[in-house]
């Protein structure tokens, strides 16, 4: 390894524990995101069938943390383009870094923050169990699904950790071609749009593609060549920036 | 070896040049002034320096490297201007406590003496300093960081004159003791000059005088006194600057190796032989027209 | 002592007069070391180039000398010297200046004579 390459590990993994201590402000907005998810998806559950044949009525109100998920997976795309922007590129400046440092210690930023998040969207499922548990009315809980047992619980992590390190990489390479041209901002949602509804059979298969996939190795593959790429153009685009005045 | 070499170096926007084929060489370990109007082009040139702008052509290195996008060339520089910015979720003392690993002669005892000396609350985020205590606390930054390229971009902007006079106080103290290759660009150049060893005088984008301060304060001298004397004594040598004002007399700026022999016969003509200051000197160098701005007064 | 930064006199001109002060009333002695240029750029916040130009003067004249690797030292006679060289320059500059402004205002030999005479008087007044 010849010095530079040292040096640029050396001083990425710096800047990547500047930015730990540096953006945690940005990690009590995922907190506060999970607990206000939490607070949406307490009452009244998030569908309710009901049928009845004359004389009994059977409703049945169905309750998931995936909300925490969601709202979760918003932060962290939130958070990716964020750090693509001029505001936090200047951050940088103080430091000892160039382009490419600071995309490396953004790229472990982010992963790091996945796995926070993923670890913490699944205990606040947890916590969601608990205080059904204890402030409905017990009988009336259907208990199928309802105790998570620990592989579950490390499975349901694996997978969300997974799923926001791909909406990570889109929301930071979505940002940088932002910062390529402004253009971008206004053409990505149009495309996006465009994409939805013309291609929708493409965009169906494609999502499929990810989300039906049975195999978990074969799905944290997936993700993780996807995820290269993503971060990889992203930073290969930022390189030829200039920091603009 | 130079700390800073610079060959026709330029940098355009579209058309327009902000610098210029620009060439200088700046020693190591010299304090020196860059010094230039509004729009000269110097926090461009300190920019293209640090490696935040890539050269549109030319030749520039930073201890032999090419600054833009250099790990090197950063490790050993350090820009305060202020724009200067930080995390929110950083405290002042945070942010002295985390950049310090970075560079590898910080000097952590001045820094918190620093931080004490001027009362900063250490829990305050940076965001929420005036102008002037943002400058200060970012002044110091620039001091205790030591780096063997440090650039100053108007850092006393909105400091008061007590704390200006002691960052220079401090600045030249810890120069003294860690000497470093220091750039300084400000319009205060009259406060700045006496801790200057080189001035670099730059006009939309060209170089328009690099010298020594004590040359440069050397360089010229002003006469005032009746009209055709004055002139008698120039000589059709170059005048710098010229100005009328009461009736039939004149001032003029021009250099002082032209009219030295002569002091005593001007003087004995009545005409005053006076300095000019370094801060009206550059002033006059890089002026658009040969007027003042009395001019525009006249015309109505 | 404060610098004077508007004066037609550079800076380390005023610097080596300074030191020639300070040896003509023996706060630095003969042989004894001088300010260094580092000790006079934080005396003054000045560039230390701008110290070691004035000291330079001073070393030119023979007046201070270099100790290999102990710094600048005080010649012996330097005060002597001194007070020779400003006879000579500095008051005889001050009296071709005096003679000028006499001269515009057209005040005549005798009358400038007498206020040098009265000056004295005054100054070694003060002094007792």
């Amino acid at each position: 390894m010849s010095s530079k390459e040292v040096n640029l590990l050396a001083f990425s993994l710096q800047q990547f524990f500047y930015k730990l201590k540096a953006y945690t402000g940005l990690i009590n907005r995922l907190i506060i995101t999970q607990l206000l998810a939490l607070l949406f998806s307490l009452p009244g559950g998030i569908g309710m069938i009901s049928s009845s044949n004359g004389e009994i009525t059977v409703s049945v109100r169905h309750y998931s943390a995936s909300m925490v998920i969601v709202f979760s997976l918003f932060w962290i795309a939130t958070v990716a383009i964020l750090l693509t922007t001029k505001q936090y590129k200047k951050m940088d400046m103080p430091l000892v870094a160039n382009r490419l440092s600071g995309n490396l210690s953004d790229v472990g930023f982010l992963l790091t923050a996945c796995v926070f998040a993923g670890v913490t969207s699944s205990l606040v499922g947890v916590l969601f169990r608990v205080i059904m548990y204890f402030t409905f009315d017990r009988s009336m809980i259907v208990f199928n699904e309802f105790f998570l047992t620990p592989s579950d619980l490390i499975l349901s992590m694996v997978v969300t950790i997974l799923y926001m390190a791909l909406i990570s990489a889109l929301g930071y390479f979505m940002g940088m071609l932002s910062q390529v041209s402004m253009a971008f901002v206004i053409t990505i949602p149009v495309v996006i749009f465009g994409v939805l509804r013309v291609y929708t059979e493409f965009v169906q298969s494609v999502i499929k593609f990810y989300v039906g996939e049975v195999s978990l190795p074969l799905f944290a593959f997936k993700i993780l060549i996807t995820s290269i790429v993503l971060f990889g153009i992203s930073i290969v685009l930022s390189d030829r920036m200039e920091v603009r005045q | 070896m130079s700390a800073i070499e610079c060959e026709d170096l330029t940098k355009s926007y579209g058309k327009i040049k902000a610098i210029d084929h620009l060439s200088f060489e700046i020693a190591e370990n010299k304090i020196t002034g860059l010094i230039g109007r509004n729009g000269a082009g110097k926090t461009t040139l300190l920019k293209m320096i640090a490696g935040y702008l890539k050269p549109t052509s030319g030749k520039l290195k930073v201890f032999s490297e090419k600054p833009f996008n250099s790990l090197a060339v950063s490790a050993k520089t350090m820009f305060v201007d202020d724009t200067m910015t930080f995390p929110d979720s950083l405290t002042l003392i945070d942010i002295l406590t985390e950049v310090a690993p970075f560079y590898a002669n910080w000097n952590s005892n001045l820094a918190s003496g620093l931080f004490d000396y001027y009362s900063f609350n250490p829990k305050q985020p940076h965001s929420n300093l005036s102008k002037g205590s943002k400058s200060t606390f970012n002044s110091i930054l620039g001091i205790v960081s030591r780096c063997p390229l440090t650039i100053f971009d108007e850092p006393t902007t909105g400091m008061d004159s007590a704390v200006r006079k002691d960052f220079y106080k401090a600045l030249l103290k810890d120069y003294l003791e860690y000497p470093r290759t220091i750039i300084l660009s400000s319009h205060l150049l009259s406060e700045l000059e006496e801790l200057l060893e080189e001035i670099l005088l730059i006009d939309h984008g060209t170089k328009r005088l690099h010298l020594s301060a004590m040359e440069l304060k050397e360089l010229a001298v002003g006469m005032r006194g009746n009209a055709q004397a004055v002139l008698s004594f120039v000589d059709g040598k170059e005048i710098i600057y010229q100005e009328a004002f009461a009736k039939g007399s004149i001032y003029i700026v021009i250099r002082k190796d032209f009219v030295q022999q002569q002091f005593e016969e001007i003087r004995l003509c009545g005409i005053e032989v006076l300095p000019v200051s370094t801060d009206d000197l550059c002033v006059y160098l890089t002026a658009k027209t040969k007027g003042g701005i009395e001019d525009v007064f006249k015309r109505g | 002592m404060i610098l004077n930064t508007d004066s037609l006199k550079p800076i380390y001109i005023q610097i080596a007069e300074w030191l020639e002060g300070e040896i003509l009333s023996e706060n630095i002695k003969e042989d004894e070391r001088i300010y260094s240029q580092y000790q006079l750029s934080e005396m003054f916040t000045i560039n230390p180039a701008t110290a070691a130009k004035g000291l330079n003067i001073l070393a030119d004249e023979k007046i201070v000398y270099k100790k290999r690797g102990l710094g600048m030292y005080v010649s012996s006679n330097a005060k002597q010297f001194i007070l020779t060289k400003r006879r000579s320059q500095i008051l005889g500059r001050m009296i071709k200046e005096l003679v000028i402004e006499a001269n515009r205002l057209a005040v005549s030999e005798s009358e400038l004579i007498r206020m040098i005479q009265q000056a004295r008087k005054e100054k070694g007044e003060e002094q007792i």
